[in-house]
């Protein structure tokens, strides 16, 4: 065992990627047997049905959930590369970017694809700083037609800029890319094989995180959007309902969006114009249009991960807005639009709603009548025991650990969910009024060429990714 | 030494691999040690707490022991309270597993046959009931889980039943570590047609401090409703029967007045008051047992098998038998035989008191009667003395002495909280005699015959000596004694009982 074991350690300080026969057989095993334990948990429970309703309730649709999860995500196949080569728009709405917005022009340029079949729309959403003449200028480079500049003259929203270049192009395929995401070079050629299948409306390609290594928050969310992305997608991409399309790189069928466009564009919710979750709210309507929508998990991009805890949990807190309201709405529509995934979305909404209130309730039990939650903890240890047996199949990058710490941190600010839903009518990002750098040219590659491995930055850059967790909730 | 691929720099960088790869060896082997910690745990809170009933111990022979003379009581059951059985909890009232099963046993073997509430409920109503020669009723309070566990299988071999009687508050549902019931079992038990279920609720007998009377009787009339409520659900039906937490309805005064009330208004029909120590004294239930207050015989960790039957029989009430010498004699600090004039005879062997008294017989039914006997032994250095509705053998203080000395008749009571009192005395010189003193050794005729409140004492050639005794001297059996100086003998010859 020793010796197995040191040998891929040894390899793994100076190669980054492979993990040892050895290794990836123990994780797996250790992943199939916390996986029978919680499963033989859920059996007990339901053949001794014990304890207060609500938490056995609560106890049983996690542990199917999310042992559903990992039986799925075993049933995860790569879309087959068929060398299907579509047209494709690269839509990149840019907001106050400055020179960030070159370098997202210049990293998209160089991406392998054949040059005449993909063109990059730049939308400029009335910025108030030099973004304009960083994108005109960038797009000189290039030869006409390539990169199409597009000014919206004023400042109209991040959905009203996507829409613009929507309707400036007739490419087969949209390509969505947050500016401050970097897709490696195959990326776009990779995400696109999916759509060789007719009924497919959106691929989702697989986001890192570029500033890993940054601080302890940013390596907890490294593993964590590997663990939203290589189980929770792999997971919901098996019944053909990946229920957000991250925006921050994804793709989507043109025809699919045309017929769903203005109403995503000007989607009112409670009275209010939404500003965010766009990217939810557009996969949950093609999805409503009876399109199926997949995961790539070969289709990779690197993103920033806000590096403080405030940043962190604003970011947070819009996700779990967007969640709050397009959770219901797509399952006003999921029993008949694609009905195979209504158990595994029920699931998600119920456990997601449920968690919050858990977490509260075990906090004011503990401290009111000292009474500990073992099973509930015990419960949470091996499920985050779980994803770092998973992670370190996945990634060989001693970052396994953070999943146990990220696991704890994630439970603990669920019931931030709470606030966010009471907040859903406030439509404020908490970054698009202040302006963060963004400039700094060593926050990604020139030359577009994706890091082999996630690369310590030195600052925040650019504004935050609306990635949105996809559910993953422990 | 190994050669690392892409190693440059010599020693140095070595002692940072070396280090490195110490360090995730270290993480992950104790990564693996607190994962399988958690899956151990996960295991233990996983695993649902269904115990399986235990198979009853195989008792030697020796163990179990047969008294040929245990009487038939078919008038009278005798109600036996368990608690909890196990060999690993320690208590007063908790016997091992097995002790219990001896005690079974011996019921088993001395012909003991168990009865439903129905019986008991006819029974105290002084309805007509058939009774088998020796009925028993079997209780077990609190439903602990090894009422499921122990006493199922051991009541399934010995062919009983049993009355348990829940705490229903503490009911668990199954699959839950506790040490009591869970409802599953109970359905097991309710389906085994052995078991009958009645109720056990807490705080009855007393008021809370700070509690009146108004929100004492609504406090009792809710948990008395919430118990039958969760019976009901559980098993299907109500409890007929209560059981009083520790011990009795007692506390304030009025509450054994108001509490029975309060109880048939929610459905119960019997009450079961807790079984008095093995060693005190308690009534089989009888057609005078009030329903709101039914005796049992509590079972201590410490009774034997032996004295279960000796238990049972004082437990058991029984007639006033004339033939008092047959009766089982005694001795109490003396030398006591029956001899064969059918004599009584008492002897003490220094000064002091000494007596003949009636051995686990339960006089609780010896009210009014009539004792014949010719007394023999009386000198300047003895007296002797007969006592009736002597409280001992009916479990209560009190008892009517008659001390007949050379020179004097008295008669006295004790009182229940165990004072004397002189009631009346005569002095025995004969007159007619001349004032002269009796022979030594001369013989005495006496007839004590104690009814209602009074008691008449009769020697021959003396005036009868009447005297009111206190009420709550009300029954009780005979015993015979002495007091003396120094070794003597007195002999009771042909004592005779008759009942009035």
């Amino acid at each position: 065992m020793s010796t197995a074991g040191l040998e891929t350690g040894a390899v793994a300080t100076v190669e980054h990627h492979s993990s040892g026969r050895f290794t990836l057989t123990l994780a797996c095993t250790g992943v199939a047997v916390v996986c029978l334990l919680v499963a033989w948990h859920v059996w007990v429970r339901l053949t001794f049905f014990r304890g207060d309703f609500v938490m056995a309730l609560y106890t049983v649709v996690v542990s199917v959930y999310v042992l559903s999860r990992f039986v799925l995500a075993a049933f995860y196949r790569l879309p087959e590369d068929r060398g299907f080569q579509p047209t494709v728009a690269i839509i990149v709405p840019a907001y106050n970017e400055g020179v960030g917005v070159s370098r997202t022009i210049h990293s998209c340029m160089a991406l392998d694809y054949p040059a005449e079949k993909v063109e990059l729309v730049v939308v400029n959403d009335g910025s108030c700083d030099d973004t304009l003449d960083y994108m005109t200028s960038a797009a000189a480079h290039y030869a006409n037609g390539r990169v199409r500049c597009i000014d919206l003259g004023s400042n109209q929203g991040k959905r009203a800029a996507m829409a613009a270049g929507i309707r400036n192009t007739s490419a087969e395929i949209l390509v969505f890319i947050d500016s401050d995401s970097t897709p490696a070079p195959d990326a776009i050629g990779r995400l696109v094989q999916g759509f060789a299948q007719d009924d497919v409306g959106a691929i989702s390609g697989i986001t890192y995180v570029r500033n890993a290594v940054r601080n302890t928050l940013t390596r907890m969310q490294a593993v964590r959007y590997v663990i939203s992305f290589d189980l929770l997608k792999r997971a919901e991409s098996v019944l053909g309902a990946v229920t957000c399309c991250s925006g921050c790189f994804a793709a989507y069928r043109r025809a699919s969006v045309i017929e769903v466009l203005s109403g995503w564009e000007r989607q009112r919710f409670l009275g209010v114009e939404c500003t965010y979750g766009d990217d939810r709210a557009l996969t949950n309507r093609v999805l409503r249009a009876g399109w199926q929508t997949r995961y790539d998990a070969s289709a990779v991009a690197w993103t920033e991960a806000p590096t403080t805890y405030r940043g962190f949990l604003k970011q947070q807190a819009r996700w779990k807005k967007s969640w709050a309201r397009e959770g219901p709405l797509l399952l006003c529509h999921i029993w008949r639009s694609r009905t195979r995934a209504l158990p595994s979305i029920a699931a998600q909404t119920l456990a997601g709603v449920l968690s919050p209130i858990i977490v509260l309730y075990m906090i004011a039990t503990s401290v009111t009548a000292g009474r500990i939650a073992t099973v509930y903890l015990i419960g949470l240890g091996l499920i985050a025991s779980a994803y770092c047996l998973l992670y370190r199949m996945l990634r060989n990058d001693d970052l396994w650990p953070y999943a146990l710490l990220g696991a704890v941190l994630y439970v603990l600010i669920s019931p931030q969910l709470i606030w966010s839903a009471l907040r859903i009518r406030d439509g404020s990002w908490g970054t698009r009024t202040v302006r963060a750098g963004g400039a700094d040219p060593s926050s990604s590659d020139p030359d577009g060429s994706a890091p082999s491995i996630p690369r310590p930055l030195d600052r925040i850059s650019g504004r935050q990714a609306t990635m949105v967790g996809g559910g993953a909730r422990t | 030494m190994t050669t690392y691929p892409g190693t440059r720099g010599g020693p140095r960088r070595l002692l940072d691999l070396a280090r490195t790869r110490l360090l995730r060896f270290l993480l992950g082997g104790l990564s693996v040690v607190a994962l399988i910690s958690l899956m151990a745990a996960w295991a233990k809170v996983t695993v649902p707490f269904d115990p399986d009933q235990l198979a009853p111990l195989d008792l030697p022979a020796t163990a179990v022991p047969y008294q040929p003379d245990q009487p038939d009581h078919p008038d009278a059951i005798p109600a036996l309270t368990y608690h909890a059985i196990s060999d690993t909890e320690r208590g007063d009232d908790v016997l091992s597993r097995r002790r219990f099963t001896e005690h079974l046993a011996t019921l088993a073997r001395n012909g003991y046959r168990t009865v439903r509430l129905a019986d008991v409920e006819r029974l105290v109503a002084g309805e007509p009931v058939t009774l088998p020669a020796k009925p028993l009723l079997l209780t077990f309070d609190d439903g602990m889980a090894s009422t499921w566990t122990v006493v199922d299988p051991v009541l399934k071999r010995y062919h009983f039943t049993a009355v348990t009687f829940l705490i229903t508050s503490r009911i668990v549902e199954p699959g839950t570590p506790s040490a009591y019931l869970s409802t599953q079992q109970l359905k097991r038990m309710r389906d085994s047609g052995r078991w009958e279920f009645g109720s056990r609720t807490p705080d009855l007998h007393r008021r809370l401090p700070a509690e009146t009377a108004r929100q004492w009787t609504e406090r009792v009339n809710a948990n008395l409703a919430r118990s039958q409520d969760s019976l009901t659900r559980v098993l299907g039906r109500p409890a007929v029967a209560v059981s009083y937490p520790l011990g009795a309805a007692t506390g304030t005064p009025e509450i054994p007045e108001v509490l029975p009330e309060l109880l048939g208004q929610q459905g119960f029909r019997l009450a079961f008051a807790g079984g008095q120590g093995a060693s005190g004294h308690s009534d089989a239930l009888d057609p005078t047992s009030s329903r709101w207050r039914l005796a049992r015989l509590g079972m201590r960790s410490t009774t034997l098998a032996g004295a279960l039957l000796t238990t049972i029989r004082k437990a058991v009430p029984v007639a006033p038998s004339a033939d008092l010498p047959a009766q089982r004699w005694e001795a109490d600090h003396a030398g006591c035989t029956v001899t064969g004039e059918r004599a009584i005879q008492v002897g003490v062997m220094a000064e002091g008191y000494g007596a003949c008294r009636l051995a686990g017989t339960n006089t609780t039914r010896w009210r009014d009667y009539q004792v014949s006997t010719r007394v023999v032994g009386i000198d300047r250095h003895a007296t002797a003395i007969l006592a009736v509705r002597d409280g001992e053998g009916a479990g209560r203080p009190g008892r009517l002495e008659i001390a007949l000395g050379e020179s004097s008749l008295l008669t006295r009571q004790q009182r229940a909280d165990g004072t004397w009192e002189t009631l009346g005395s005569l002095t025995l010189t004969d007159r007619r005699a001349g004032g002269s003193q009796r022979p030594a050794g001369a013989a005495y005729e006496v007839q004590v015959e104690i009814r209602g409140a009074q008691l008449s004492v009769r020697v021959a050639g003396l005036p009868q000596l009447t005297s009111a005794v206190a009420p709550e001297i009300d029954r009780g059996g005979v015993r015979f004694a002495m007091a003396a100086d120094g070794p003597r003998t007195v002999m009771f010859e042909r004592p005779v009982l008759n009942v009035l």
